[in-house]
């Protein structure tokens, strides 16, 4: 099979007439996992909305190829088809809907047939040990009660289970549950491998010291304004956003640290 | 030879009392019978139409009924479930050990008694022969639990049964198989007035799964009353599967009294019918009784379903729980009623609704109007009603993990269901209303 290859050119979008990212810029591979950082406020958590399909993001304009395939023109699912994962930072309880039953539907629908009900187990299984949960998970229903851990293991379950090509992970303010973090950066080291990109999106920069990241975006008013290597980072944890905005020539604002989830980590 | 007159060749509204007579004399129904049905037929007569001014049918829009048009019976015949439509099949499935009663249109077709039933001296036969081979237990229950002047339809079901059903448990027997009754509306049909008495003994236990369906074809009437009289310690699960046609104009009233310590379990799926009034009384006449019920209806279409259900408490120490669930589509109306009525001296009462309606489309609509009349200090009750949608937020959660918008749906729906659909004790039963509301979702 051919390497995931996510090209994202010139994406704008909007939000009830507001424009928010104002032309984004983003080329992941297989095999490689990239770090989306920025400020509150940056686009960070649209960008991955809109890479999903949520209706209530408008598109303005750019291109966002799978493959080759625009995803632009198809809805959240057809997406989801063509090799898309969005990890949720707040994902939906469904009730009455078993985490099996669940994801054996996505499974019978990503596949176009019906999944039998003995390998879909068997393949649950091997997921679940691989994560390292507890089987009775998957007769609970969909996220219905779970705590914010559960939650995060549930989207890593699901992102295992239905092996997608390109993986979004929206972690944007996960750097205050620590918890949370371990869990999504353990799964992306078990899970990562060639036949699958990952982009992590998040405020802090905290998830990145259980995480290598080959390549780290810093994300700034609608827009990519630097790449470069985990150094990156790592200055951003040191500095802030304030040496960018200066830099930028942004008026500069009470500082949220990049590092403010480390900070919090006495807690 | 004399021809037999028939109820069939006249309509309700060129009906008489002479008429009735005749038939019913012709029929050699015992003289009680003919008198009772002469009775309800002057109270059929003199009840209005229930209308907007009437507190309990104020959200019921009847004036379109064309009551008076409907034949007075309509005929029809099966010897066995091969003759029945398949949806009607579908409620015979429970295999031949099963206990069954048919009627197709308003006539009684074929019977099957289980062996267990049979060996346990259970009963189980239509109304009209009940009334001639066991006439006084017939006769002293008979519209005892509901009067025959009830309502306007309750008093049709009085005057024109003509077979009915009829279950009688006796003391002591435990059945472990239930008992099915069906009626079934073929296309040339259009009057199914019919009426279930079903009598439990002290200590007797059994399940009874009663269903209506029809193919539809032309608009029908349905006239329907159950009464239900349970004795000390007795113990019974009452299926209502309501899947007629939605041509089917439909009343049904159904009424149970509990005598001490009994314990009624109700089950109801409303999902079909043009108009469906479906109402419910559960009386906790006797010390430490109980009921739960569990409602689930799905109206779609132009579907009106119209729920009414009862708890009314005058003993000491009973317990109810009353649990409805329902999606609506299309332009689907469901009204839902539920009164907890608690008498004076009734202490020690514990009684609870929950309603939860799920609008799936814009253009249906839900009312929940749930009520509590307490005359009683010692008392535990509650009520809670929700209507809510789906949320878009789910339906976008869902879809990104390749669900197509209608998938997602039926999934969220499904879903919705669940809580009530677990408590659903039979599981064929289940699997049924599961069918039914996915049909209703494709």
């Amino acid at each position: 099979m051919s390497i995931p290859h996510l090209k994202v050119s010139g994406l704008k979008a909007s939000v009830d007439g507001n424009p928010i990212l104002k032309g984004v810029d983003l080329e992941v591979k297989g095999g490689e996992v990239h770090a989306i950082m920025g400020p509150n406020g940056a686009g960070k958590s649209t960008l991955a909305l809109t890479l999903a399909g949520h209706p209530g993001y408008q598109v303005e304009g750019g291109s966002v190829l799978l493959d080759g395939k625009e995803l632009l023109a198809v809805d959240a699912d057809e997406r989801a088809k063509a090799g898309l994962f969005l990890a949720f930072q707040y994902p939906q309880e469904v009730q009455g809907v078993t985490v099996a039953n669940f994801l054996r539907t996505a499974l019978t629908e990503l596949r176009g047939r019906e999944v039998p009900v003995r390998e879909f187990m068997a393949k649950l299984h091997e997921k679940m040990d691989l994560l390292q949960m507890d089987h009775s998970f998957a007769s609970r229903y969909l996220n219905a009660g779970f705590s914010g851990g559960e939650k995060k293991r549930n989207e890593m379950l699901q992102m295992a289970v239905l092996e997608p090509r390109m993986a979004i992970l929206d972690e944007t303010d996960s750097g205050l549950d620590i918890d949370a973090v371990r869990i999504v950066a353990d799964s992306v080291n078990r899970l990562k491998g060639p036949g699958m990109g990952v982009i992590v999106i998040t405020h802090y920069s905290r998830i990145l010291r259980y995480l290598e990241p080959d390549v780290v975006h810093v994300m700034f008013d609608g827009r990519i304004v630097r790449s470069g290597g985990k150094e990156l980072a790592e200055e951003l944890e040191a500095q802030g956003y304030n040496w960018l905005r200066r830099e930028l020539g942004y008026e500069e604002v009470a500082e949220e640290p990049a590092a403010e989830g480390a900070a919090r980590d006495g807690r | 030879m004399a021809v037999r007159p028939s109820l069939a060749e006249r309509t309700i509204g060129e009906l008489d009392a002479e008429a009735l007579r005749a038939w019913s004399a012709a029929r050699g129904e015992p003289e009680w019978l003919t008198d009772l049905r002469l009775a309800a037929w002057n109270a059929f007569v003199e009840l209005p139409v229930p209308n907007r001014q009437m507190e309990d049918w104020n959200r019921l829009n009847l004036q379109s009924l064309p009551l008076a048009e409907f034949p007075a019976h309509s005929p029809g015949r099966a010897d066995s479930p091969e003759e029945l439509p398949e949806e009607a099949r579908r409620a015979l499935a429970t295999g031949p050990e099963a206990s069954a009663l048919v009627q197709v249109n308003g006539t009684a077709a074929f019977r099957r008694l289980g062996p267990e039933a049979e060996k346990a001296g259970v009963v189980f036969c239509d109304l009209a022969r009940a009334a001639r081979e066991e006439g006084e237990v017939v006769r002293r229950a008979l519209t005892s639990v509901v009067p025959k002047e009830a309502d306007k339809f309750s008093a049709l079901s009085a005057a024109l049964w003509s077979d009915g059903f009829y279950l009688r448990v006796p003391r002591g027997a435990a059945l472990t198989v239930p008992l099915a009754t069906l009626r079934v509306r073929t296309g040339d049909g259009a009057t199914s007035i019919s009426r279930t008495l079903v009598l439990l003994e002290e200590g007797a236990e059994c399940a009874l799964v009663e269903t209506q369906t029809g193919e539809g074809g032309r608009p029908g009437l349905d006239a329907n009353v159950v009464e239900i009289r349970l004795g000390p310690g007795a113990r019974l699960r009452y299926v209502g599967l309501q899947n007629w046609d939605e041509e089917m104009w439909s009343f049904c009233h159904r009424r149970a009294f509990l005598g001490p310590a009994s314990h009624l379990t109700w089950v109801f799926g409303e999902f079909g019918g043009r108009v469906a009034r479906s109402s419910f009384v559960s009386d906790h006449a006797g010390d430490g009784s109980g009921s739960e019920s569990l409602t689930v209806f799905f109206s779609s279409g132009r579907q009106h379903h119209d729920i009414f259900q009862t708890m009314y408490h005058t003993a000491r120490r009973t317990e109810a729980n009353m649990d409805v669930r329902g999606a609506l589509s299309g332009q689907g109306r469901c009204v839902f009623r539920g009164d907890i009525d608690i008498e004076r001296g009734a202490k020690g009462t514990s009684s609870f609704e929950t309603a939860h309606a799920l609008v799936l489309e814009k253009g249906a609509r839900a009312d929940a109007i749930p009520s509590l009349y307490i005359d009683e200090n010692d008392v535990r009750a509650s009520h809670s009603a929700t209507t809510g949608q789906i949320d878009p937020e789910q339906l976008f959660y869902l879809m990104t993990r390749g669900l197509s918008q209608r998938v997602a749906r039926r999934l969220i729906v499904r879903g919705f269901f669940e809580p009530i659909l677990d408590q659903v004790p039979l599981a064929s039963v289940r699997a049924e209303f599961e069918r039914l509301i996915d049909r209703k979702l494709a």
